[in-house]
């Protein structure tokens, strides 16, 4: 083969690389966007108390798509860095005009004894939990104890009033109450995540 | 050229591979939770002289490898004043930190442990000396 030519196939098996490359590439996002995320479970149902009044049930918000995060306020490190990520969420969904209309947040306290509404209040003020699409939630002991156990979350107070708890306990649910996704939370949350499969279960409407 | 015709074949085989992927995730287990033993060397520490605080993380006499550990000490004579420090570990199930107290007093470290599984914060108490 002559240089010229070994040149110009050179260049064309190059070019053929990249294009297949490129389309791949744009093949796998398309892919990635159009798969499904799997159904994990049918969400238990909760009925509980909201902080700013009356009673707040899962099955009520049928029709949203809901992130239902286990925490409580006492804990200093992972439920605040969990809690943040998700008022970081709720930022991107506002500029998408979904939050609170498509999408809904929901934290139940597992610590009724030293989560009072006053606590709740200044901790959801503190973290910049917009309550206009974000409940609050707290009940008995009894009551957030069965809720925890139903979706699979452990608990189990501590002498000292601490509560050893499950780090994966954020629950990402469809507007059929089914559970999507269950997530860790703290330093192993990934935010991006949670937030593209959000927006893919509010297109699946 | 015809080197690369492989690349066809081998690509249409990992999208067929991407289409038949529908991972399910099953609800958390029950988590193992692990047992924490806190000891200082020298017992009690002394002032002005350095000592080491560690943990011991286990889980069924194994010692957890990955866990993130802080240490949050306060002392009983100015207990609005904590001070968080990160624990290194030696992967063996050991966290520690190498600390000097200008102060006697009696201290207590509220142990911040998340494994894989769980998020634990006991609090104990330990003894700097004269």
């Amino acid at each position: 083969m002559d240089p010229a030519r070994k040149r110009r196939v050179g260049v064309f098996s190059t070019l053929i690389l990249v294009l297949l490359a490129l389309a791949g590439g744009s093949w796998w996002y398309w892919h990635s966007e159009q798969q499904k995320l799997p159904t994990v479970m049918p969400a238990p149902d909760f009925t509980l108390q909201n902080i700013d009044g009356g009673q707040t049930s899962l099955y009520g918000e049928r029709g949203k798509v809901r992130l239902v995060e286990f925490f409580f306020a006492n804990c200093p490190d992972i439920c605040p860095l969990t809690t943040s990520n998700m008022a970081n969420v709720q930022d991107q969904l506002k500029q998408k005009d979904l939050f609170g209309k498509q999408v809904e947040f929901l934290s139940i306290s597992f610590d009724p004894e030293r989560d009072t509404d006053q606590v709740l209040r200044e901790y959801a003020d503190r973290m910049r939990m917009d309550r206009s699409g974000w409940k609050v939630l707290r009940g008995t002991e009894a009551q957030t104890s069965q809720v925890a156990d139903a979706y699979g979350v452990y608990l189990e107070k501590q002498a000292d009033g601490s509560w050893v708890h499950s780090t994966r306990s954020l629950y990402l649910v469809d507007a059929d109450n089914q559970i999507r996704k269950v997530y860790n939370m703290g330093d192993e949350m990934s935010t991006d995540e949670v937030y593209r499969d959000i927006l893919k279960l509010a297109r699946e409407k | 050229m015809k080197r690369m015709l492989w690349l066809i074949p081998a690509l249409a085989a990992l999208a067929l591979t991407g289409c038949g992927s529908q991972k399910t995730e099953p609800l958390p287990a029950k988590p193992a939770v692990p047992t924490i033993v806190f000891a200082t060397n020298p017992t009690p520490l002394h002032v002005n002289q350095e000592g080491s605080l560690t943990a011991t993380v286990t889980v069924n006499t194994d010692p957890v490898k990955q866990a993130t550990v802080e240490f949050e000490i306060w002392g009983d004579s100015d207990a609005a004043n904590h001070e968080k420090l990160p624990a290194a570990s030696d992967d063996n199930g050991h966290y520690s930190i190498k600390k000097t107290f200008a102060k006697a007093d009696i201290y207590h470290v509220t142990i911040h442990t998340t494994t894989r599984d769980v998020h634990t914060m006991p609090t104990v108490e330990f003894q700097v000396a004269p």
